[in-house]
């Protein structure tokens, strides 16, 4: 790769890693394997870099490899979802508003929970469209399907996540 | 949950991100690193694979280049094999009344090109069939003789037949010896004048070529006419100034003419094919 291919890249890499990353963490709701996935994207565009560069869309080209590379994971028949069954410390987060501390547990919660329970492919369109705010056609090409088919899965991805949050909200505890 | 809290939602979710510390550099390194031992991967598999395909296809390249010429080998032996009766009998190539002479008169040996992997044996039937019509086509050019044996002795091996026709004329008994060869059994005009010495060869119309031999020793003589024919097979015919499968009488001269042999060796139902 030449110097100026290399800068490009570069500086696509420095200024998109952290909305790949925050994009990952909604698929898998976890941040660590959310990292692992911007790491393997960002390694897997390098390689086509030379291919993308010019085009439109570089941006929309990284959230497929993204996506594409979190399904592939999932379908790995040796990864296997990690079993949570000891005690968290309870530590201080200085960070924390108590004033609005019961609105982000909420909110990570249904990140946690309720998303994690919508299957693979729903998750992804409702991240896309409602966390990344993508029009459908975009959506359908980093899904690689139809229009109609992100409208359907948006519809059924709704209506699961609806029906976990339901569940959450009854005070139901929901593994994470 | 409408789809504007669905929106605020997913951004609170993300909100106690943990810092990020991306390296680009170290990122670029370690792409390069994997694209480096992704190209040594795919040298070190086309490498094998181009060793693995030439040390299979070399062998068969250079055999089917080069017969085997079984003639030259010390192993083999290319001799026309003795007929059943011979066998028992012993072939006595030289007339009882010059036994201390060598079986020079015999026809002009065979020279078979070999090639490894033919199949072993003619197709079935194929000697019975000839042989039947050996007996039929030999009482027509040779209408003063009776047939009283066609035999096919020896080995039954694709591209190859040997058939001896054992008469009776006015005189006495004699043979004559049919050998059929075509691929991978083939002998070439070279290797059949390499072994006798032979006169000019005759052309024919549709290309083919009549080679004419005669070996002599002594008191015994053997006239060959081979037909090397156009499609590659030859058909050579012998006939004997004795009986070759007895070799207790010397006649005055063979017992079938040189006509007579080139008339079998051109005719084309005489073939292996």
């Amino acid at each position: 790769m030449r110097k100026a291919e290399e800068q490009g890249f570069r500086e696509f890499a420095v200024s998109h890693a952290a909305s790949l990353r925050r994009t990952a963490y909604l698929f898998c709701g976890d941040w660590h394997m959310a990292e692992d996935l911007m790491q393997a994207s960002l390694l897997k565009l390098y390689q086509a870099w030379h291919r993308i560069e010019w085009r439109d869309n570089a941006s929309g080209y990284a959230r497929k490899v993204l996506l594409r590379t979190w399904l592939d994971e999932k379908r790995r028949p040796w990864r296997r979802a990690e079993q949570r069954d000891g005690e968290v410390p309870d530590v201080a987060d200085a960070a924390a508003d108590p004033e609005r501390s019961g609105e982000r547990l909420w909110a990570r919660d249904l990140v946690h929970a309720a998303l994690l329970h919508v299957p693979p492919r729903q998750r992804a369109v409702l991240v896309l469209r409602y966390f990344e705010d993508l029009p459908v056609s975009e959506v359908a090409v980093a899904m690689g399907c139809t229009e109609g088919t992100v409208k359907s899965q948006t519809a059924r991805g709704l209506v699961a996540l609806r029906a976990a949050v339901e569940v959450l909200e009854q005070g139901a505890v929901v593994a994470s | 949950m409408s789809e504007a809290d669905l929106r605020e939602r997913l951004r609170a979710a993300v909100g106690d991100e943990p810092p990020l510390n991306f390296d680009p550099d170290d990122l670029i390194r370690r792409a390069k690193h994997a694209r480096k031992r992704r190209r040594a991967l795919v040298a070190v598999a086309l490498a094998t694979f181009a060793i693995t395909g030439t040390v299979l296809s070399l062998p068969g390249a250079f055999d089917r280049r080069q017969g085997i010429d079984v003639a030259k080998e010390q192993v083999l032996t290319t001799t026309a094999s003795p007929s059943p009766a011979l066998t028992t009998q012993a072939l006595a190539p030289t007339p009882a009344t010059s036994p201390d002479s060598s079986p020079t008169s015999e026809p002009p040996p065979p020279v078979i090109e070999q090639v490894p992997g033919a199949p072993a044996a003619l197709p079935e039937g194929t000697t019975t069939a000839l042989a039947a019509y050996l007996t039929k086509r030999f009482a027509e050019v040779v209408p003063d003789a009776k047939v009283l044996t066609a035999e096919y002795p020896g080995q039954n091996r694709a591209g190859y037949l040997t058939v001896v026709v054992r008469f009776h004329d006015g005189v006495g008994t004699s043979a004559v010896e049919v050998r059929l060869s075509t691929t991978p059994s083939r002998t070439t005009r070279d290797q059949f004048c390499a072994a006798v010495e032979c006169a000019e060869p005759r052309q024919q119309a549709d290309g083919s070529y009549l080679q004419f031999a005669v070996v002599t020793d002594s008191a015994s003589v053997a006239h060959t006419v081979a037909h090397f024919r156009a499609d590659g097979s030859v058909v050579q015919v012998s006939g004997y100034n004795y009986d070759p499968t007895k070799g207790d009488e010397v006649r005055t001269a063979v017992a079938v003419t040189v006509d007579q042999l080139e008339r079998l060796a051109t005719d084309p139902k005489l073939a292996l094919g």
